[in-house]
């Protein structure tokens, strides 16, 4: 049958070129009115020499022309009359001159021509793959990788330069790939990706070798003709495990030529790999992995970054806030895994479009749902169950993808004997809507949803409950090919509840609620090839209410006790260049101006200057009417970071860093509670600014199969809350009485091995990282440890994490994780003494002793099924083991009082290995 | 059908097993924190200045570990002076057992006082 096609194929070339056998040797043609309509050009050379002309008259017959020529040869006058018109023309061996609009033809076959063009005799194919969906894909990669795309309108002005736009997509669902690397060797120009998948570059004039190269996806190459600006659209291919062993690799790794330093980025499928704690993949412990991240406890998802704080780590999901990442206790982050892409966690050279928070800057993006296909997938683990749907609405243009999780345990706990465990409740659900429409090749549009519940009731007691909403919508226009904008608006919403019912007499029912609405408008201009200009303006208005305790019941003696509202606004505006001084050095600089207000209507409180705050010395209530400013603050934050390549394989970074925060959160409990109190900064509680200098040596060895980082990292901090002793933070009126003024400083170096490819991969690292607080005042009961510095309370100086992933064959793969740390700081009781006739304790100073070590292995074997083309679903089968050697490692420890003793107790949650099967599905 | 039913009682046996786990592998264990003595090693003061009758009671004890359930031990044969910035000084004598006590001592209220208290070393 193939054969066949092709004889036929050459038999009707021979026949066409049969006609026009005319030889003439005059190629030279003159034209003398400057306007000329096409018609006339065609008239004209087919009467002055041996060329035709192919070409649809829909497309060029209102097509006119200004030339002269005298004696000029065909190519240079139609590339005259084409020059600054969408005109294009290929002139074959026969003279032969075909016109299209838009792109050029080939005229010569492709060396594949003839295998491709078998492809539609499938049907006579046996099913057995020696035609397989991967080889076909390959061919037809090799077709666009060999065909010349021209870019611009043709001209034969080939000095100066032209600007390539356009975004790089899977090809399989059209999803953008972010962080992909589209450059030509010869002069080296390289640009990566955006969040888009959108990329710019500026080239000279003339032929190029445009190679492209992402992280697991398969490289590939697009040769252009550059005459001026113009637009090409790039498609990758998964990097499925192939047949084949492909090796991947980049000559310029990403790590060692981006300027951005302390950024981690993880895709979904890097994240799918590793051991699955509760049967889901979970990204807030796969970010815990990685070098100078930590945490304090076993079950909680409050991520400690280079010594910062929980709560100085921005968590984006889609541009809006999210303010608790956890749910069951921690045990599980609020995103689901089948509706992300990628994670971005940046621990330093903070670029100055991001503010607000201090420490670091976790930016969570979902997929944008398939464009070209419905499809859907979905998992099943003794816990939890989640699916999530995707497909275009209308096709090419608007794509949704929705995605729902949530827990059986409810049903399960009521069917157990255990009276305690009956009477439990542990529940959540999460939902996420998104929505992408392309209203053309220049708008598009991103809607994105989200919202859970959790609920948790331990042994029939209290009652807690809290819930995550947030949305976004994203305008993206792009006004040329250097220019584009992102409109932005977001809302986010966290509140909690916490409920007893068990006494009728004190039942209450305590609200606790924060949310803000933000704006921002963000430019990214390629100004070019050097700089790359951004720029924008963002504001937040934030809106608490800090608690409303409240009776339950008609029996209920409780007195109501309603917080005063807060609300503030942080407005920023910020400019960033990010300057390619040449191929070896780049700098990033930028500002970002902050300013901030604490706003009415509220009561506040004034203290004595100098005194200590407390309850007993406040001098007055000041009442401010709504709106108005309470207390203002701003500042400047610049940013800056330097790349330097000291080889093709080695670079050296160094950035610096100013972050301000003007929300916080309170918190002095390591219970299992959601209880924490965010706090706006205020009249007597300053906002929070953060330093920090870090410093990175990056290689790659092996042909760019390992990664190799170094950095090393100091960071001062002012204001940083911490606590009175015996501070109350829950429904307090005057919460600045029981909090103190710190100052923080924290150091540390971190070391990473990763290995990206090949069966065996994963990675080491460890951290050395030392925090330190201090609380100094003449007031002696605003002073921590008499004044010394003193160690946070996530202060955790060693840490080592190994993640292995070991593929024995396409269907089986084995990972293994492995953690340890360091204990915690905890302030302990150390002793009992009588006073006034009663027994008191006597503590240590603040944070003095340790708890445990931590250590912990993790294992799971994954097990795909087969992977014939055409099945109903794909699926797959997860066998994990967490804590495989079943370490109690210390949740938190604590004392109770028992018979006239002190009893000290650890409670550790995962004190036996924890085996879960998980199945998951694809369809 | 038998078959199906046996199919569903294992599921669910399993999903039992591992939320059960979840809960029941939480343990508490009796936790015993490494502190050393010398953090232990301490004197509790309970005094008392009775500047109207210039009467002033010094109970002296020791501090004791959070596991102990006994009362804690009192401190003997201390030396406990009560020392005034105008250079006068007083001692206290022992009543009861670790209980230091002075009556009708003259106070003065321009006057600022501080307490001495010398131990036996190998009776703490």
């Amino acid at each position: 049958m193939e054969k066949i096609y092709r004889s036929v194929f050459i038999c009707v070339a021979l026949t066409v070129s049969v006609f026009h056998v005319k030889a003439q040797n005059n190629t030279n043609v003159t034209i003398s009115p400057d306007s000329i309509s096409f018609d006339q050009l065609v008239t004209e050379i087919e009467r002055a020499t041996p060329y035709r002309f192919y070409f649809d008259p829909k497309l060029t017959e209102k097509a006119k022309f200004s030339i002269s020529a005298t004696d000029k040869d065909v190519v240079s006058v139609l590339g005259l009359a084409f020059s600054g018109t969408d005109f294009h023309f290929a002139i074959d061996s026969e003279n032969k001159i075909y016109v299209t609009t838009g792109r050029d033809i080939m005229t010569d076959l492709p060396v594949d021509f003839f295998d491709i063009g078998a492809i539609p005799t499938s049907k006579v194919q046996s099913v057995a793959f020696d035609y397989t969906d991967y080889e076909k894909r390959e061919k037809q990669k090799k077709l666009v990788e060999s065909r010349l795309y021209s870019i611009g309108p043709k001209t034969t002005n080939m000095q100066g330069k032209g600007t390539l736009a356009g975004s790089v997509r899977d090809v399989t669902n059209s999803e953008p790939v972010i962080g992909a690397s589209v450059y030509v060797e010869n002069p080296l120009i390289g640009v990566a990706t955006d969040q888009f998948g959108f990329y710019s570059i500026t080239l000279p004039k003339g032929r190029h070798e445009l190679k492209i190269k992402s992280v697991g996806m398969k490289s590939t190459i697009r040769q252009v003709i550059v005459y001026g600006d113009g637009k090409l659209e790039i498609e990758l291919e998964q990097d499925v495990t192939p047949l084949k062993e492909v090796v991947i690799e980049s000559e310029h790794d990403v790590k060692v030529t981006s300027l951005k330093m302390g950024v981690e980025q993880l895709d979904i499928k890097t994240m799918k790999n590793m051991p699955l704690a509760l049967g889901e993949t979970d990204i807030m412990k796969v970010v815990l992995t990685l070098p100078g991240v930590q945490t304090v406890g076993e079950g909680t998802v409050g991520l400690n970054v280079r010594g910062g704080a929980t709560n100085q780590n921005l968590i984006l999901f889609n541009d809006a806030v999210v303010y608790n990442p956890s749910h069951l206790f921690g045990f599980f982050s609020t995103f689901n895994p089948d509706v992300l892409k990628n994670v971005e966690l940046y621990k330093s050279g903070i670029t100055a479009d991001y503010g607000g928070r201090l420490s670091s800057v976790l930016d969570v993006t979902s997929r944008e749902g398939n464009l070209k296909k419905f499809s859907g997938s979905g998992g099943i683990s003794p816990i939890t169950g989640r699916i999530s749907l995707e497909g275009p609405i209308f096709k090419g243009k608007t794509s949704f993808l929705f995605g729902a999780r949530s827990t059986y345990s409810d049903w399960i706990l009521s069917k157990l004997h255990d009276q305690n465990l009956k009477k439990s409740k542990a529940s959540f659900y999460d939902l996420n809507l998104i929505i992408t429409h392309k209203f053309n090749d220049k708008n598009t549009l991103y809607l994105s949803g989200y919202s859970s519940q959790d609920k948790f009731k331990l042994a029939g007691d209290t009652t807690y409950q809290y819930s995550d909403k947030n949305a976004s919508a994203k305008w993206k226009h792009i006004f040329n090919n250097r220019l584009y904008a992102v409109a932005t608006i977001g809302f986010s919403r966290y509140s909690y509840a916490i409920q007893s019912k068990v006494n009728p007499v004190n039942a209450f029912q305590l609200d606790f609620r924060v949310q803000q609405l933000n704006g921002k408008i963000d430019f990214n201009y390629y100004l070019n090839p050097k700089h790359t200009l951004t720029g924008g303006i963002s504001s937040v208005r934030y809106n608490l209410a800090p608690g409303n305790y409240k009776p339950v019941g008609d029996q209920s003696l409780v007195t109501p006790d309603l917080l005063q509202h807060e609300q503030g606004q942080e407005s920023a505006i910020y400019v960033g260049d990010n300057f390619e001084v040449s191929p070896k050095l780049s700098l990033y600089g930028g500002v970002r101006f902050s300013y901030y207000q604490y706003l009415g209507a509220r009561d506040v409180y004034t203290y004595p200057p100098g005194s200590a705050k407390e309850e007993s010395v406040i001098q007055d209530t000041l009442h401010y009417r709504s709106g108005k400013p309470i207390a203002t603050f701003q500042g400047a934050e610049p940013r800056f970071s330097v790349r330097y390549s000291v080889s093709d394989n080695a670079s050296v970074k160094l950035s610096y860093n100013r972050m301000r925060q003007y929300i916080q959160m309170l918190s002095n409990t390591t219970a299992i509670t959601p209880t924490d109190i965010w706090k706006l900064s205020d009249n007597n509680i300053r906002p929070q600014i953060g330093d920090q200098y870090s410093a990175g040596f990056y290689q790659t060895l092996r042909r760019s199969t390992i990664d190799v980082s170094f950095e090393a990292y100091y960071k001062t901090m002012q204001n940083t809350p911490d606590y009175k002793n015996g501070a109350v933070l829950l429904r307090n009126h005057h919460i600045e009485t029981d909090v103190v003024n710190a100052r923080g400083k924290a150091y540390g170096a971190e070391f990473m091995i990763k290995k990206t490819s090949g069966k065996l991969n994963g990675w080491i690292s460890y951290t050395y990282s030392r925090t330190f607080l201090q609380a100094k005042s003449p007031n002696e009961s605003e002073r921590v440890n008499d004044g010394k510095w003193y160690r946070a309370s996530y202060d955790k100086p060693h840490s080592f994490n190994f993640v292995g992933n070991y593929k024995f064959s396409r269907r089986f793969n084995l990972s293994l994780n492995t953690t340890y740390s360091t204990g915690r700081p905890i302030t302990l009781p150390l002793a009992k003494y009588e006073l006034g006739g009663s027994t008191r304790l006597y503590y240590s100073d603040r944070n003095q002793y340790r708890i445990p070590n931590y250590f912990r292995v993790d294992a799971s074997i994954n097990v795909e099924g087969n992977h014939k083309i055409k099945k109903l679903a794909h699926s797959s089968w997860s066998f994990s083991v967490y804590n495989l050697t079943g370490r109690a490692n210390a949740y938190s420890v604590f004392f109770r009082s028992e018979n006239g003793q002190i009893k000290g107790y650890k409670l550790s949650i995962f004190a036996q290995p924890i085996p879960t099967i998980t199945y998951n599905f694809k369809f | 059908m038998r078959g199906d039913i046996n199919m569903r009682r294992l599921a669910f046996s399993t999903a039992t097993i591992a939320l059960t786990t979840l809960f029941i592998t939480a343990c508490l264990e009796s936790y015993t924190p490494s502190v050393s003595d010398s953090d232990v090693d301490l004197l509790a003061v309970d005094g008392f200045l009775d500047t109207s009758d210039g009467s002033a009671t010094v109970k002296l004890t020791k501090a004791t570990t959070l596991d102990n359930g006994e009362s804690a031990p009192r401190v003997q044969s201390a030396s406990v002076t009560i020392e005034g910035d105008d250079g006068s000084s007083f001692d206290l004598a022992e009543d009861t057992a670790g209980i230091y006590v002075i009556t009708a001592m003259p106070v003065s209220q321009a006057t600022k006082y501080r307490i001495r208290i010398q131990v036996i070393k190998n009776l703490l």
